[in-house]
């Protein structure tokens, strides 16, 4: 049995493990306020951007001279998966969730065939896919100094899938994230970006207005497209943000109550032990005083 | 013109700007042009340029946006920018580092419709540039 200095010891170092696991759920937990809001901010861009898109995409995809952004490059061969997710662990299971459909995902392509190119964002999910994909993998774009993230840091991630889509690189190009639901539950999600995947709008809504377009409807959808896609993506990386202190926030609370249990079981142990040693050399006293 | 209308102002970040207007002056890609109350359903997209808005209280306000593009209907007006900033709060150097950047794009781009868009956003910029230093 352990001896009672190792017990005290053990237990003053849990307990300390368990304060710092609390400071961390707290952390957590005023990020993620902070997090949610900076997603519902994004709310009324996101709804303009989907009516007048979809407006332009159902009028264009009729006449059929869509831009590639929206109508992709006609083909299916060579497949782009932008992975997004945290830059620090312990958070749960939320990067290895978002790495295994990755994973899933880029296995299912290879079986069919088709080529498959991944680029990460956040180092985490990286490093768990470098294990398996390391030839296919191309960059990792760190988001690590980021307090906040802001427009700028999507910006970055779109502005190199485009330069790799006008380099005919890729044909298809999907993002990986984990949408946030609430604390207890992030879905870790797969989303099209290339070609666009615009819901269509439902058939206008009472009102039919006729809009004037400045200069014509393909320019401005050729200049919208991409700024869809940026948007999206910082969506994503705002959900995913969000999601991540979640995740973090529940998996310290499990560390705090389990550091809690622990501390309960040790000291009663200790109490035991300490009690034993007592009775012990009572004994001892005791039956040396009776040989006398 | 008596009547007002709604201009929002929305970056992807947030709300800028939401208030009943009189007027708006918007930098349009063809073109400057003014919005009053009751204009005709246009989408448009935007160059590098100062939006000029008159308020209900004829208070002039003026904000600098790097592109984006507007939805005007009868009603209301929405103007979606990256990055949108008032012009009090702009400083020159910004301007010319927006300024630098655009040259080299425009050194590095090779499609001449792409070139033609990128000088005219510079020419647009460098107007903006004066006119802040005046």
């Amino acid at each position: 049995m352990a001896s009672l200095k190792e017990l005290k010891t053990r237990i003053s170092s849990v307990k300390a493990t368990q304060k710092i696991t609390k400071a961390m759920q707290m952390v957590a937990s005023a990020k993620l306020r902070k997090a949610q809001e900076a997603i519902t901010a994004t709310r009324p861009y996101a709804e303009r951007m989907d009516t007048v898109l979809g407006n332009l995409a159902a009028g264009m995809q009729a006449e059929g001279d869509a831009p590639k952004l929206l109508a992709g490059t006609g083909e299916d061969k060579v497949h782009l998966l932008v992975v997004a997710s945290a830059e620090r662990g312990l958070c749960g299971g939320f990067n290895t969730s978002i790495a295994k459909i990755a994973r899933e995902h880029t296995l299912d392509l290879q079986s069919q065939g088709k080529e498959v190119k991944i680029l990460c964002v956040g180092k985490k999910a990286a490093d768990v896919l470098r294990r398996e994909f390391s030839d296919i993998m191309l960059d990792t774009i760190e988001l690590r100094d980021a307090k906040q993230i802001e427009f700028k840091h999507a910006a970055t991630v779109s502005d190199k899938i485009f330069e790799m889509f006008e380099a005919g690189e890729f044909d298809v190009c999907s993002l990986f994230y984990a949408e946030f639901k609430s604390v207890i539950s992030q879905i870790p999600t797969r989303q099209q970006l290339i070609p666009a995947d615009i819901p269509a709008v439902e058939a206008e809504t009472g009102l039919d207005v006729q809009y004037e377009y400045e200069p014509d409807e393909n320019e401005i959808l050729a200049d919208l497209l991409p700024r869809n896609i940026s948007f999206q993506i910082f969506k994503a990386l705002l959900e995913n943000a969000a999601s991540e202190q979640g995740a973090r926030m529940s998996a310290m609370d499990n560390a705090t109550r389990n550091a809690g249990d622990m501390i309960n079981s040790l000291t009663l142990t200790y109490n035991r032990t300490r009690q034993a040693i007592i009775t012990k050399e009572l004994i001892e006293i005791i039956s040396g005083a009776e040989a006398l | 013109m008596a009547d007002n209308f709604t201009f929002d102002l929305v970056s992807p970040a947030k709300v800028l700007f939401s208030e009943p207007v009189k007027s708006a002056v918007i930098p349009g890609s063809s073109g400057y042009f003014t919005v009053y109350a009751n204009h005709a359903p246009t989408i448009s997209t935007l160059s590098p340029g100062i939006i000029l808005v008159e308020t209900e209280n004829n208070e002039n306000k003026d904000v600098f946006v790097k592109g984006g593009f507007i939805d005007v209907t009868q009603e209301n007006v929405t103007l979606l920018a990256e990055d949108a900033k008032a012009v009090s709060e702009l400083t020159k150097e910004e301007l010319e580092a927006a300024i630098d950047q655009l040259a080299v794009e425009l050194e590095a781009s090779k499609d001449e419709d792409l070139k033609i868009k990128i000088q005219d956003h510079l020419a647009q910029l460098k107007i903006v540039a004066e006119q802040i230093s005046n």
